[in-house]
């Protein structure tokens, strides 16, 4: 039987593993990934990456934004004994002190969010805009797994959450709609009972109820809706779940793997649909998918971690992941399990 | 007028003005524009200072789809061909003309692109060292090209080439080409006589399956979803909502994106001449209302509708205001692509 502790064992390597092994191929189209990075095949393996890509320089097996910061938010969350505002700001400052992570990795709006809590000068020249259309991109739904495995089995707690953790950086509502589907998401997987069909339920109405309330207090946006392409993501994993290169094909040309939050959160829950929730089976689509590779590998590595547990992920993975990213990732585990006991 | 020149002043209307009437509705959301509009957006309006979105603008200028499309047309014309050079002769004039009324909307592509030209030194990003360049995607070389479907009227093959030679100036991307492809097949398509919508989407299809395969070996690489796929999903929302527009714009808007990159502006705009069957006024009112970036698909919409149909209404109505508000002379620019053309 799989153990709570399992699941979010499962659900941190996950989103490391993913990150880690996306890093050397973010930016590259599938071919691409395959031709230089693989050595003519996919990769499913941790590589340390080209002078040509956002890693250079890095060690195979470190991670860039998407795991750092959720790891951070986490110990933050459990400091403050809870997801609140002050806590995730400060995992963002925090954050933005890791030179290796945020040199290199900080995204445009996460970069933008943290200037403005530490009081610094930024860039408004495009604020007269009525709407925030650039602000809808993938760094809150990244992160926003957390708020799931913090709130397991609990939908609704997961979506306020989310949005109460990820507006410190994304003022978006295609942002948090993409957050929320997330959240919700884990929330569900994080529940031994539950199966996939649940946990898509889950992501559409945290898609669609994100979406709606954060209207309420965010600036507007125009943007493709989230909650619609997850539709088309999950049709595209149903399809084509037993033909890796058609996947990989569809997903990336027609949901489209990049920054955007309403593509790489719906590819993400495309391939924990044909992945059947396997961690890694799932994460090597999204190494392999092209564009925000290590994205898209981390959210669906996360998600699938929940749903199944650490019981496939090879057992060097946690000391390789620790020691290359000099963090404590097994003392979080053992953390976040006594916090939500 | 012949009909062809007919044609051709329809569709550089048709651009114009989706093009003037969006810049008052772009960035907004469906429902933002609605709110401020009190419904559909069905004008050509003055924006006042600080109102949403491009507040302080006057009521028949245009932003940069048509002016560098206009620009552009001047260039090819004077030359008598179009070529790399006269296109990058029309970016730079374009952005050194003194006191721009449309240099505020430059795209972040296009300027960049204008800054290699000139050797003007940009600041070293972490994306300078990356093999792709993903964010080269966007629609600025599509927004411009429907001029090249006109200099190619009734030659689709040649349009494809020539769409690659004018706006890999700026757009060194093989998904941008595709889609600027597209958008000059199916305007060089539109000018043949006795063309419907089918025709003219099938023959954007064609222009962006070509433009990418003609364009991917000598550009930089990028990923990304790709035109011709969004343009089937597209088109196949336009035509299971042939019959309820707001039903169309807003499946189109939400699930296909009307946004900056080129994979969202130009399949959006093939859903939408198929959901109004090329109408004229419903392509540029579907267009202008479907929020984000609203004046580039109604630009690049209205000059495949407008070949389609000729200038119809727009004539009495909006072709001396964007004429005197632009010092432009569409007429003029018609009689010369005529002439250019050649025959009849």
């Amino acid at each position: 039987m799989t153990t709570k502790y399992d699941r979010i064992k499962g659900a941190y390597l996950g989103c490391a593993i993913g990150d880690a092994m996306g890093a050397p191929t973010e930016t590259r189209p599938t071919d691409l990934i395959k031709k230089d990075v693989g050595g003519g095949r996919y990769v499913k393996k941790f590589v340390e990456p080209r002078p040509d890509t956002l890693a250079a320089g890095q060690p195979a097996g470190q991670c860039t934004d998407d795991f750092s910061v959720s790891y951070l938010s986490s110990k933050a969350f459990i400091e403050a004994g809870g997801i609140t505002k002050e806590a995730a700001e400060k995992a963002m400052v925090e954050w933005s002190k890791y030179d290796r992570y945020y040199i290199a990795h900080s995204g445009p709006t996460s970069k933008k969010a943290i200037a403005l809590i530490k009081g610094e000068e930024v860039d408004t020249k495009n604020d007269y805009a009525c709407c925030n259309n650039s602000a809808a991109t993938n760094g809150a739904g990244m992160k926003a797994w957390v708020a799931g495995v913090f709130n397991m089995g609990n939908v609704e707690k997961a979506i306020e959450d989310a949005m109460t953790m990820c507006k410190v950086t994304h003022d978006n509502p295609v942002a948090l709609s993409a957050a929320a589907a997330v959240a919700a998401a884990t929330a569900v997987a994080m529940t031994k009972n539950s199966t996939l069909d649940d946990v898509v339920s889950a992501g559409l109405y945290g898609a669609h109820e994100g979406y709606e309330r954060s209207w309420k207090f965010t600036k507007p946006s125009a943007g493709a809706s989230v909650e619609d392409r997850i539709r088309m993501a999950v049709t595209i994993g149903v399809n084509y779940a037993n033909d890796f290169d058609g996947l990989l094909k569809e997903m990336a040309g027609l949901v489209g793997t990049g920054l955007n939050a309403n593509e790489a959160i719906p590819a993400a829950f495309g391939f924990f649909v044909a992945a059947k929730g396997k961690v890694m089976d799932a994460i090597y689509m999204g190494v392999n998918c092209g564009n925000d590779t290590d994205t898209i590998a981390a959210i669906t590595g996360a998600m699938c971690g929940a749903y199944s547990g650490a019981k496939d992920i090879p057992s060097n993975y946690m000391s390789f992941l620790s020691e290359a990213n000099d963090l404590d990732i097994k003392g979080l585990i053992d953390a976040v399990d006594k916090f939500t006991d | 007028m012949s009909d062809r020149r007919s044609k051709i002043l329809g569709s550089l209307l048709a651009a114009s003005v989706a093009d003037a009437m969006g810049c008052c509705t772009e960035n907004g959301s469906i429902e933002t524009i609605k709110k401020y509009f009190g419904g559909l957006c069905t004008d050509i309006v003055d924006m006042p200072e600080g109102s949403f979105p491009h507040g302080g603008t006057t009521k028949g200028v245009v932003t940069d789809d048509f002016s560098i499309a206009y620009y552009s047309a001047e260039e090819f014309l004077k030359d008598g061909k179009v070529s790399e050079e006269g296109a990058k002769r029309a970016v730079i004039r374009w952005f050194d003309e003194p006191d721009s009324k449309y240099t505020r909307y430059a795209g972040p592509t296009s300027r960049a692109a204008y800054n290699r030209i000139k050797g003007i030194p940009m600041p070293h990003t972490k994306q300078d060292n990356l093999v792709t360049r993903n964010r080269e995607a966007s629609n600025g070389a599509a927004m411009k090209v429907g001029i090249i479907g006109l200099l190619n009227a009734g030659n689709v093959d040649k349009a494809i080439d020539e769409a690659i030679v004018m706006c890999k100036v700026t757009h060194d991307n093989a998904i941008a080409l595709s889609g600027a492809c597209a958008i000059a097949a199916a305007t060089a398509k539109a000018m043949e006589e006795r063309v419907s919508w089918l025709e003219v989407v099938e023959a954007g299809f064609y222009g962006a399956r070509e433009g990418y395969k003609r364009s991917v070996d000598i550009t930089v690489p990028t990923c990304g979803a790709t035109i011709e796929r969004r343009m089937e999903y597209a088109i196949d929302l336009g035509l299971q909502y042939q019959d309820d527009f707001d039903e169309a714009m807003e499946s189109i808007s939400k699930i296909i994106g009307t946004g900056l990159p080129a994979n969202e502006a130009v399949p959006a705009a093939f859903g939408i001449i198929t959901a109004v069957k090329g109408d004229i006024w419903k392509t540029i009112l579907m267009a202008v209302n479907a929020g984000d970036d609203t004046d580039t698909v109604g630009c690049m919409a209205g000059f495949i509708v407008g070949a389609l149909e000729g200038p119809g209404v727009l004539k009495d109505k909006y072709l001396d205001l964007i004429n005197r508000e632009n010092g432009f002379d569409l007429e003029k620019m018609a009689e010369d692509i005529d002439t250019y053309l050649g025959g009849n």
